[in-house]
């Protein structure tokens, strides 16, 4: 690849961390809630933990490998056919996530502003960026999200430190939740809230330095936890009844109810033009990867010139929902163990086997 | 080519961008902002909803000024099914589209609030219009004649009228500045329930006579619309309306309210008035603020809540008494005894009336409770809102008082 089209650690970083905070966006720390009750930030802790060793089993995996991702190890690993299938598989996964993902922002914006806009105008104003985005390349677009993340990340934590005034630390209470086996065992299905590990298996070739891929994958699943631990402990502090209700969009509640003083009031419009901005962002490092592994299964010239098709994938896929019955349902039963089946399942046994053929082949 | 296809698409991007908003717009004359609504049980429907509409000065033919609003404002009332029905019909006469998003205000009468008011609250916290933070208000009176007797004589912005009035309650302690969300989160809690601010229509023939009472009780025994006050304004706010569920159960005192405020960790600041030690037939006027926060301890005994509450208050003396040396470390220790006593006094008597008469848990005692137990089940078992009833309590009040104002001895 081109080096001018290899982004720093910095750029890697905030691309990975985008994905989290579009995931704290797109309510999971409800879903998180919902299934663990007053024991969330505790789940939180425990998956945090469980992830970064996640994610330093991953560096070790990826070692051997140090300038591939995940459909060039599974090429190595069963040929061409696992490629073809693990390429596919992600294709798949990326488009399922993005399409949804952009369904239920413009569901949500329709509902708090634009009441009388019809959904296919709101879609269309999020994937006309990312056609451009594609055709850039993922350089523009790492580094206009390296300008935006800060931004993203400085105004989430407004939102959380600014509800501190009303929070009630009780409700942190009773510790166990739901039970210790819902915090724990059955809890730990809630580590597909890092679905960002699915970006970090594509983002070796891409990096100008990959041995930097290990501070790179730390940091961010850091920073992803520590974003993850905040939103989810601000809304348990903040509502009494978050175990219990389903809202559109859980952080919305909160910038609702921040206020400077007599004269700062409802400033949440702020807060949603900030996020509509994180959502471009997402939307496009996620159709970025689209295009890649698509390039990689092809082996097309130019891959930009997709830029149209795979948008207009995602615009169908966000097409097929009905409504948000549909989106919560996908967001909190199916989505769940899509992630967990392809990121932390098939991937990482896909890496393993890859590094006992690689220690067989050596021993060989 | 490429240029001339670059030129039209940015054209075409700046126009999304600058006439994008042409496509719903809807100007001010096109929209009648409520600053409050009241509900009520309906005649000849479910319930009866008024609207409090602030007239904008230029649609009054006012004389102008900073503000965008004139004093004047309208209500209209309409019996209906449900609020967002009401609405519509509203709608329909006044030919403009009702908008909640300056509203302040949320009335309800006691007649329905005893009959339970959780429909209405879930609707209204559904709508995206209305502030989180405007008030819930439960009038002793009818709804819609707590509006129309909204009469703004010191403010003339109504909406900001409401806020004011409401915001009274940091200096006087006489009721609480309850919101819209905080309501809500209390009615759905397992910790504590619901609560209201209490208000009602200040008339010469609602005013109460409480001279069988000692001088230092009178001022904080009034509930809204008691106190013998004559102004132009009509409304007075004063007490808590408490709710068990979604039910209105009872109504607390001026007094009873300052001593909810002590507890919760909500007061600010006031002015009690205490016996006087020295002279049994006249009062000294303190004015405290929180020494420190206060604080709370829930034991369980043999499945009965013990509930501690230590409060810690600073203050100076306002009133200044001929034969009073306020410099003297001994009178003012025993103005501190006094004071405390006193306070101690009001405070269990609020705590045992909310326990044994309203069984209702307003002070969320239950959050103290609540991290004895390990799991979710566990806590619902304990059926904490229902063993309130059973609690008893131990209260401790410590005042310091510092001196008196500007003199300290005549």
């Amino acid at each position: 690849m081109n080096s001018l089209q290899k982004i720093g650690k910095f750029e890697a970083i905030a691309l990975v961390v985008i994905v989290t905070i579009n995931q704290i966006i797109f309510n999971l720390p409800n879903t998180i809630i919902i299934n663990t009750g007053s024991s969330a930030w505790l789940n939180v802790i425990y998956i945090s933990i469980i992830a970064i060793l996640f994610c330093l089993l991953i560096c070790k995996l990826f070692k051997k490998f140090p300038t591939q991702d995940i459909v060039d190890v599974s090429e190595y690993l069963g040929g061409k056919v696992l490629k073809l299938i693990i390429g596919l598989l992600y294709i798949l996964f990326f488009t399922f996530i993005a399409g949804i993902f952009l369904r239920y922002m413009a569901i949500s914006l329709k509902l708090i502003y634009f009441e009388e806009t019809p959904i296919v105008f709101l879609l269309l104003l999020f994937l006309v960026p990312v056609i451009f985005a594609i055709k850039l390349g993922i350089k523009s677009t790492s580094q206009v999200n390296l300008l935006f993340t800060p931004i993203v990340l400085f105004s989430m934590l407004i939102i959380l430190f600014s509800t501190v005034k009303d929070f009630v630390p009780e409700r942190i209470f009773p510790i166990l939740g739901f039970g210790a086996d819902k915090t724990f065992l059955i809890g730990l299905n809630n580590i597909f809230t890092f679905s960002c590990f699915a970006y970090l298996y594509f983002i070796i070739p891409i990096l100008k330095e990959p041995k930097d891929f290990k501070k790179i994958a730390i940091s961010s699943i850091i920073i992803s936890a520590v974003y993850l631990f905040l939103s989810v402990i601000c809304l348990l502090m903040m509502f009494p009844f978050i175990a219990f209700s389903d809202e559109m969009l859980s952080v919305y509640l909160l910038t609702r109810l921040i206020e400077f003083g007599k004269f700062f009031q409802r400033i949440d419009a702020i807060f949603i033009f900030v996020w509509i901005i994180s959502v471009f962002s997402f939307l496009s490092i996620t159709a970025e990867f689209i295009a890649r592994i698509f390039k990689k299964l092809t082996k097309i010239n130019n891959y930009k010139e997709m830029s149209y098709s795979i948008c207009a994938i995602i615009f169908s896929i966000a097409l097929i929902f009905n409504g948000i019955s549909d989106m919560k349902f996908i967001q909190n039963v199916l989505l769940k163990y899509i992630v967990i089946l392809v990121v932390f399942v098939i991937s990482i046994i896909i890496l393993i086997l890859a590094n006992l053929k690689h220690k067989k082949e050596n021993v060989s | 080519m490429k240029i001339k296809a670059l030129a039209i698409l940015l054209i075409l991007i700046f126009c999304m961008f600058t006439l994008g908003g042409c496509y719903n717009a809807q100007g001010l004359e096109a929209l009648a902002y409520a600053v409050a609504i009241g509900i009520d049980k309906g005649e000849s429907d479910k319930i009866r909803v008024s609207l409090q509409f602030a007239i904008l000065s230029n649609s009054s033919g006012g004389s102008g000024g900073s503000s965008s609003q004139s004093q004047e404002s309208t209500v209209t009332t309409v019996d209906c099914a449900s609020i967002d029905s009401g609405i519509a019909l509203v709608n329909s006469y006044i030919s403009k589209k009702v908008n909640l998003s300056h509203c302040k205000a949320i009335v309800i009468s006691e007649e329905l609030a005893s009959e339970g008011i959780s429909e209405y609250i879930y609707t209204l916290v559904n709508n995206l219009e209305l502030r989180p933070d405007c008030n819930v208000i439960i009038s002793r009176c009818k709804a819609s004649d707590y509006l129309e007797n909204s009469q703004p004589t010191l403010e003339s912005v109504s909406a900001r009228y409401y806020e004011f009035t409401l915001n009274s309650s940091e200096y006087t302690g006489f009721t609480e500045d309850v919101k819209l969300s905080n309501f809500y989160s209390d009615m759905l809690s397992t910790t504590t329930q619901a609560h209201a601010i209490l208000g009602g229509i200040n008339a010469n023939s609602t005013h109460q006579n409480h001279s069988n009472l000692p001088p230092y009780d009178t001022e904080g025994s009034y509930k809204a619309d008691e106190s013998p006050i004559k102004s132009e304004t009509g409304l007075e706010n004063m007490g808590i309306a408490v709710f068990k569920s979604d039910k209105l159960v009872g109504e607390l005192t001026g007094m009873e309210s300052l001593c909810h405020l002590l507890v919760v960790n909500k007061f600010e600041s006031a002015v009690i008035s205490i016996p006087n030690p020295y002279d049994i037939n006249s009062v000294i006027s303190l004015y405290v603020t929180y020494a420190k926060k206060p604080k709370t301890s829930v034991k369980i005994i043999n499945g009965t809540p013990y509930i501690k509450c230590n409060i810690n208050l600073t203050g100076s003396i306002q009133s200044l008494d001929k034969d009073l040396n306020y410099s003297d470390q001994n009178t003012l220790k025993n103005i501190e005894e006094y004071a405390n006593s006193y306070l101690e006094q009001c405070i269990s008597s609020y705590l045992y009336k909310t326990a044994k008469e309203y069984k209702t848990d307003i002070g969320n005692f239950g959050r103290h409770a609540i991290n004895k137990y390990a799991t979710w089940n566990d806590w619902i078992e304990s059926d904490w809102l229902y063993n309130y009833e059973n609690s008893f309590f131990a209260v401790n009040v410590e005042t310091t008082i510092q001196s008196g104002e500007l003199y300290t001895k005549l």
